[in-house]
């Protein structure tokens, strides 16, 4: 169903919030459990599982062109009616919930970590709570032109970071080419398709936007950023780091940046990296919190979104404390990454595919 | 009337933000460590930590006559403890100043803890994010004390600015390059195996400070004395802890360190390269150079590891041709012999201008490692009677068998001698195989040493210098 509002998001907009989505898990721990994965053949499997997605997502956005401008919810409903719904929603919130848990708690772990070490976890996730509160609270419409605004810039910064790390590059890292092996590139690296997983926002956020056209090319320009951005990423960190000394950073990216040094003056720009990631997982976050409002809203037939903000923002707040260690967090950061991959990539191929033979049947 | 107040009340909430935040640290309740210095314990898992820290206060006006002399503008903390963190920790409790490592430039680990395993170390500057990945580590050869507490710049007031361009400069070619992120990425990936810098306390220097020492009843705190470097001390506790600055215990004037020199001078017999290339250079390593200075701190030659442990020492010499093989060694002056001039020396501005070109085949177990070294280089001075630059082509072949000849013997010492593959000849060796586990399953460090080597140098005279000689009637 088409919402009736003034303010749509474009192409562009609906691109840089899903790039955003996709790639700020980057900055995470991806690249190091890739090379986990495959060793020094990770940027192979990055190129792999980004092949797939690109595949995936065009093989989806064309069964799902018959449902035109309805929401994974809305064809959910036409399909099994309010159950489905229902459960639907309930799977998404749940799928997502995990995501922005996961996410909530390591971003705060990596600012202890590098930035503030003596300032309470408790501080630091209060303070993102409410920045991402007060993102929700702006509504998908302004947080689509902040994404459509940050996004470019925070591309060029990272351009810029990659361009100051090629001294450091060596090509003698990513040999053996083969790394841990065929079967860990092309088997078990398939988990690797978990930073695509965030494509599914875009399924809900359908009518939010101008057009179908506009929601299959923002989407399509998205995956393709994001698959450019993770082997970029993921190759730059194989040719500075071999296996297995890669296998032991749990923040790669920002590993990297330390160690950007360009004569006297221009060190320690891991500050610039932490600035525009702790920007870009504000906005992560803010979308998906408001994202989860939005299912809860139209699941329950809720009148208002912005009232079970403060609720939901407590709720992912306290999950993400459950873990009680990074390493804690990290297992099962993977093992929520493996259990919403099917979720993602089948939920909804699978419900336009049921909406396409009952609407078959229909007629 | 509610919405102004709810304004008013988020506008103030805004103040809080202005008293900073937890983790503020005010510039003047910091001191900056500049230095760490690591040796054994008196007791098991235990070490003897130096700490040599900024005095800021002193480091003012650039130089010149505002700035206090180098050895003012530092301090040292000695102190026992089994790890950096607890010795800052303990350190913390005598100096009123909260020490960090965030400006730390360099870690001195003794030659005799680098014998036994330099893991612990290691992590702890992998897993910090205190400790910058461009700090140096180097190896003393003899205690780490010893060498910070002879550091004594004369010309330079910033310590940290001393230790960078001692370490990281362009023209010292006689040390291995290396940072402790390359040193983690090694010691990790056992490939390359590390060399670091070694450096070292003037022998004479310290002779002369222990003396002085001795008659004043040594330094303000317990470990203050001499070269004991307070691991004479009670160990392991509180009283072993003792602040010194450089002033106390270590006042020199550099007429009298001067003298000490000369007179310890004359009991080092230290060997004449007789090869061509680096032709009559003495094989100097750090602790046992004949050179006059003030500064008792010496820095040249290097510590080489197998693993985490640390199995011999290169000369100057040594260290200069390692960066060639690594394409580290940027430039510096090299002396080469000619035949045609067999009494005399030419000193050369040498440049290696591209990294060299390694390639290694394994044909049946046989592990062949070819490299080819491209050089450039200036004459600076020829000996008075001779023309070189004749017959420049025969002196460049010349040049290239003495630099390969140099080049061979070090890659034989490595193997004989170290049996350790301190170039990285393994990363290259990787290429050959497809996956990781058919690599491990070769051991390419047990067959290193049945390499053989295959080096092609190619060197060029470009410059002359401001004069070009020809013989007369010609």
């Amino acid at each position: 169903m088409k919402l009736k509002s003034k303010f749509m998001i474009n192409k562009k907009e609906l691109c840089c919030i899903l790039v955003n989505l996709m790639t700020v898990k980057l900055f995470f721990t991806y690249p190091r459990n890739i090379v986990i994965n495959a060793g020094n053949a990770a940027w192979i499997q990055t190129i792999y599982v980004s092949l797939l997605a690109v595949a995936a997502y065009f093989i989806t956005i064309r069964v799902y062109e018959k449902a035109g401008m309805k929401s994974i919810l809305d064809i959910s409903e036409e399909v099994g009616k309010k159950p489905l719904k229902i459960i639907v929603g309930l799977i998404l919130i749940i799928i997502f919930t995990a995501n922005v848990t996961v996410t909530m708690r390591s971003f705060p772990e990596s600012v202890k970590n590098t930035l503030l070490p003596l300032t309470p976890m408790e501080v630091i996730t209060t303070m993102l709570a409410a920045a991402i509160a007060v993102a929700a609270f702006a509504g998908i419409f302004s947080l689509s032109r902040i994404h459509s605004i940050y996004i470019p810039f925070a591309g060029i910064i990272l351009v810029i970071l990659l361009i100051m790390l090629t001294p450091y590059m060596n090509i003698v890292n990513i040999a053996p080419l083969f790394g841990k092996g065929t079967y860990n590139i092309l088997l078990s690296g398939l988990e690797g398709l978990s930073i695509f997983s965030d494509i599914l926002v875009l399924f809900v956020l359908i009518p939010f936007c101008k057009s179908f056209n506009e929601v299959k090319k923002g989407g399509g320009y998205a995956v393709i950023i994001s698959a450019v951005v993770s082997c970029v990423l993921v190759f730059f960190y194989n040719m500075i780091y071999a296996n297995p000394v890669a296998q032991e950073f749990i923040f790669p990216v920002y590993q990297m940046t330390r160690l950007i040094r360009i004569g006297e003056f221009f060190q320690r720009l891991d500050a610039f990296f932490e600035f525009i990631w702790s920007i870009a997982m504000m906005l992560y976050a803010g979308v998906y919190l408001y994202v989860i409002c939005y299912i809860f809203k139209s699941v329950f037939n809720l009148k208002y979104t912005k009232e079970l903000i403060i609720p939901f923002v407590i709720i992912i707040s306290c999950i993400s404390f459950i873990p009680s260690s990074i390493v804690d967090l990290l297992r099962s950061g993977t093992i929520l990454y493996r259990i919403s991959i099917p979720f993602c990539i089948l939920l909804p191929v699978g419900l336009a595919v049921l909406y396409r033979i009952k609407g078959h049947k229909n007629v | 009337m509610k919405k102004k107040a709810v304004k008013i009340i988020l506008l103030l909430s805004l103040l809080i933000q202005l008293t900073g935040c937890y983790d503020y640290k005010e510039p003047d309740e910091i001191a900056y460590i500049v230095a760490v210095g690591v040796d054994k314990g008196d007791t098991q898992n235990a070490y003897n930590f130096t700490i040599q820290f900024a005095r800021p206060s002193k480091i003012t006006g650039g130089g010149g006559e505002e700035g206090a002399s180098g050895e003012e503008t530092t301090g040292i903390v000695n102190v026992d403890a089994p790890s950096l963190y607890t010795a800052i920790n303990l350190a913390n409790h005598v100096v009123s100043k909260k020490f960090t490592l965030s400006h730390t430039k360099v870690i001195v680990l003794s030659d005799d803890l680098c014998k036994e395993s330099i893991t612990p170390m290691i992590d702890s500057i992998g897993r910090s994010s205190d400790i910058r990945p461009s700090v140096y580590i180097c190896v003393a050869n003899g205690k780490a004390y010893d060498y910070l507490k002879a550091v004594k710049p004369s010309i330079e007031i910033n310590p940290v600015k001393y230790y960078q361009l001692i370490l990281e400069s362009d023209y010292t070619s006689y040390i291995p390059v290396n940072d402790a992120q390359e040193i983690y990425f090694n010691f990790k990936n056992n490939l390359k195996q590390n060399v670091l810098p070694l450096v070292g306390a003037s022998e004479g220097t310290q002779k002369e400070e222990g003396q002085k020492q001795g008659e004043s009843g040594g330094g303000e705190g317990a470990s203050g004395g001499s070269s004991g470097s307070g691991q004479s001390g009670s160990g392991g506790d509180m009283s072993t802890m003792g602040q010194d600055s450089s002033t106390q215990g270590g006042g020199q004037s550099g007429g009298s360190e001067a003298s000490g020199m000369e007179s310890s001078q004359k009991e080092k017999n230290i060997p004449e390269n007789d090869e061509g290339f680096e032709y009559r250079m003495k094989e100097y390593i750090a602790g046992n150079l004949d050179i006059k200075k003030q500064n008792a701190g010496e820095t040249i030659g290097g510590a080489v590891f197998k693993k985490d442990k640390m199995i011999g020492q290169i000369t100057g010499i040594e260290a200069e041709i390692y960066n060639i093989l690594c394409g580290k060694f940027n430039e510096g002056y090299a002396v080469m012999s000619s035949s045609k001039v067999p009494d005399g020396v030419i000193t050369i501005r040498l440049e290696q201008k591209e990294r060299p070109r390694t390639d290694v085949d394994i044909e049946d177990e046989k592990i062949i490692v070819r490299t080819r070294i491209y050089m450039e280089g200036d004459f600076i001075s020829t000996p008075q009677d001779s023309v070189i630059e004749e017959d420049i082509l025969s002196f460049e072949e010349e040049s290239e068998k003495y630099i390969k000849d140099a080049l061979m013997k070090f890659l034989k010492k490595t193997q004989e001698e170290f049996n350790s593959d301190i170039i990285g000849y393994g990363n290259y060796a990787k290429r050959v195989f497809l996956t990781d586990k058919s690599f491990y399953e070769f051991g390419w460090n047990d067959k290193y040493n049945t390499a053989e080597f295959d080096i092609d140098v190619e060197f060029n005279i470009r410059r002359t210098g401001l004069i070009s000689k020809k013989t007369e009637g010609k």
